[in-house]
């Protein structure tokens, strides 16, 4: 594949075929699928591609309905639901919805919309009603007239009763959301009647991923930031690699120092569509030697942007990493249909990102790490640099997306050019499509 | 952006008394007020803090491998917590010779939450 031809090319040629000299020094190629790309085993068309989807109101509008309202999201995990009569409310301002999920007498986690049955009140919140709240109670109690419901969402107390009419304890129960738990995150699905089980919904592939040891991991961090561009735009920041050389040249990229070589393509070593969800499989940390890089600091900590050296030991890691069978496994990331991300990687910790939509052209991004308890001050001492390193990368992604969402709105142009190595944000997009076609067609729009 | 308030007692194990003079600045608990206190930081300072915190910092680590990660001495906890300054300051003075990342615009990404250390 590294065409020397093309090295000799005419200055006065666009270089837009092959491989400089640079690049084809340091690159890694991997075996594509049969049909001979990525994007054709997927099943998708190679032709260019409208990112109308990513500002256009009346999408907006229909996406939510169509993905939001009848897809399985994931809102949490079980961790912040440790005990009986432990609760988290999640704000779904764009969906209107406010979900309260809480850990029943039963140790049930049950969910519920958020909303008093006496005049509608929001149930449970701190000093504000739109903020995200958590905590443990024995009951469910209303601040505006004091009605109390059992954690199963039973009314059990109406203030001054014989002044209502006709009150009948079946009609004033919590209205139920459909919910359910993977690997320890839970989902909801707001649906009347979901068309999938949360298993079928994540296919059997998936499914196997639940034996991943989470537990393991436990040092949480979470960070969230507002970032002006549509979500399915920080999807796409985060489903390729193609950016990597140049979004992050200075945190990731080889030192010319070093290496002698810069400007590296990234390549991803398998690509695969599980129903609406993606995984890419990469090498991480064992990948391309030359797209590496060792600061000084990265040195006396030893852990990078990527991570720390060392692996902690936790056990097995189940029996759903590295479905593909790649060699020198170095990380699993899941592209969750719709709106959330999983990522494993060889040296033990994982990742999470949440992207929720605000406005067609704004959203909350939130990213949580897991690391295992580190048994010497100097593997914590990794922990936090790799940490601190891995928030900058992130920065960076973010940082270019404002300027992307502004040049898609302005229509200058409609159509745009997806490499192979882009498929995973190709199919993102087509999925969403697909669902939002399907829906119009059945409201006979 | 020295602390005013004169302590007497030293935060820092006697061992590591000339790193004193960053601690009252950089012994800070939380990630996110690390990476404020870079922000607001001349990069002269940070070039400072960098240059003396670094050479010792290995002399640090060992000095800490002593330590039971779970049982660490508040001095030597605030020594630990000055090297993850140094991590933070290195994103300065190492990549991008700049309080932040110059192509960042306001973008930031807010820690909310982190494990007990
Ligand atoms: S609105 Fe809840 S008790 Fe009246
Ligand atoms: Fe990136």
């Amino acid at each position: 594949m590294t065409d020397a031809s093309i090295n000799a090319r005419d200055k006065s040629t666009p270089h837009i075929s092959g491989l400089t000299e640079a690049e084809a020094a340091g690159i890694q190629i991997f075996e594509k699928p049969a049909p001979g790309s990525w994007t054709e085993s997927f099943g998708l068309s190679t032709g260019p591609v409208s990112f109308e989807d990513d500002y256009d109101p009346e999408f907006y509008e229909d996406e939510k309905q169509a993905v939001f309202r009848r897809s399985w999201l994931n809102i949490g995990r079980v961790e912040q639901l440790p005990r009986n009569g432990t609760y988290f409310t999640k704000e779904l301002q764009f969906l209107r919805t406010s979900v309260l999920v809480i850990r029943g007498m039963d140790g049930e986690i049950r969910a519920f919309h958020n909303v008093c049955s006496h005049r509608g009140n929001r149930l449970m919140w701190d000093e504000n009603p739109s903020e995200e709240s958590s905590g443990s109670c024995r009951q469910i109690s209303c601040k505006y007239h004091g009605w109390r419901y059992e954690l199963d969402g039973e009314i059990s107390y109406v203030h001054n009763a014989p002044e209502f009419f006709d009150l009948k304890a079946e009609d004033l129960a919590l209205p139920k959301i459909h919910c359910d738990v993977w690997a320890g995150f839970v989902y909801i699905n707001l649906d009347k009647e979901p068309r999938q089980t949360l298993r079928e919904f994540l296919t059997p592939t998936l499914e196997k991923f639940e034996t991943y040891p989470f537990e393991k991991m436990p040092r949480v961090y979470h960070f969230e930031t507002e970032v002006e561009a549509n979500w399915k735009l920080f999807m796409d920041a985060f489903q390729e690699l193609y950016h990597v050389p140049y979004v992050h040249g200075k945190v990731t990229n080889a030192a010319l120092a070093q290496t002698g070589v810069d400007k590296v393509p990234q390549m991803i070593p398998y690509f695969g569509a599980y129903g609406k969800h993606r995984l890419m499989t990469t090498g991480g940390a064992k990948a391309n030697k030359g797209v590496r890089v060792r600061r000084p600091i990265d040195a006396l900590f030893e852990a990078n942007f990527i991570g720390t050296d060392y692996t902690p030991d936790i056990g097995s890691l189940g029996d759903g990493v590295n479905p593909a069978g790649i060699e020198n496994w170095g990380v699993d990331s899941w592209q969750l249909y719709p709106n959330s991300v999983i990522i494993a990687w060889s040296s033990n910790y994982w990742y999470t990102y949440h992207y929720w939509p605000l406005s067609p052209t704004r959203h909350r991004f939130e990213w949580t790490v897991g690391f295992a308890e580190p048994t010497t001050i100097r593997e914590r001492l990794a922990q936090e640099h790799a940490l601190v390193m891995m928030r900058e990368g992130i920065l960076q992604d973010a940082n270019t997306l404002e300027a992307t969402q502004l040049g898609i709105m302005s229509e200058g142009r409609t159509e745009f050019y997806l490499c192979d190595q882009e498929v995973a944000l190709r199919h993102l997009h087509e999925v969403v499509k697909a669902d939002v076609d399907a829906y119009r067609a059945e409201k006979g729009k | 952006m020295r602390n005013t308030t004169m302590t007497t007692e030293a935060l820092l194990p006697p061992e590591f008394a000339d790193l004193e003079p960053f601690a009252a600045d950089w012994v800070l608990p939380t990630l996110e007020e690390r990476l404020q206190r870079r922000l607001v930081t001349p990069m002269v300072e940070l070039h400072a803090f960098y240059d003396a915190v670094f050479p010792r910092a290995e002399a640090a680590m060992t000095y800490l491998d002593q330590f039971d990660v779970n049982d660490v001495p508040e001095t030597a906890r605030n020594l630990m917590v000055l090297l993850y300054s140094l991590s933070v300051v290195s994103v300065a003075t190492e990549v991008f010779s700049s309080q932040r990342d110059p192509n960042a615009g306001t973008t930031w990404i807010n820690e909310v939450s982190e494990p007990a250390t």
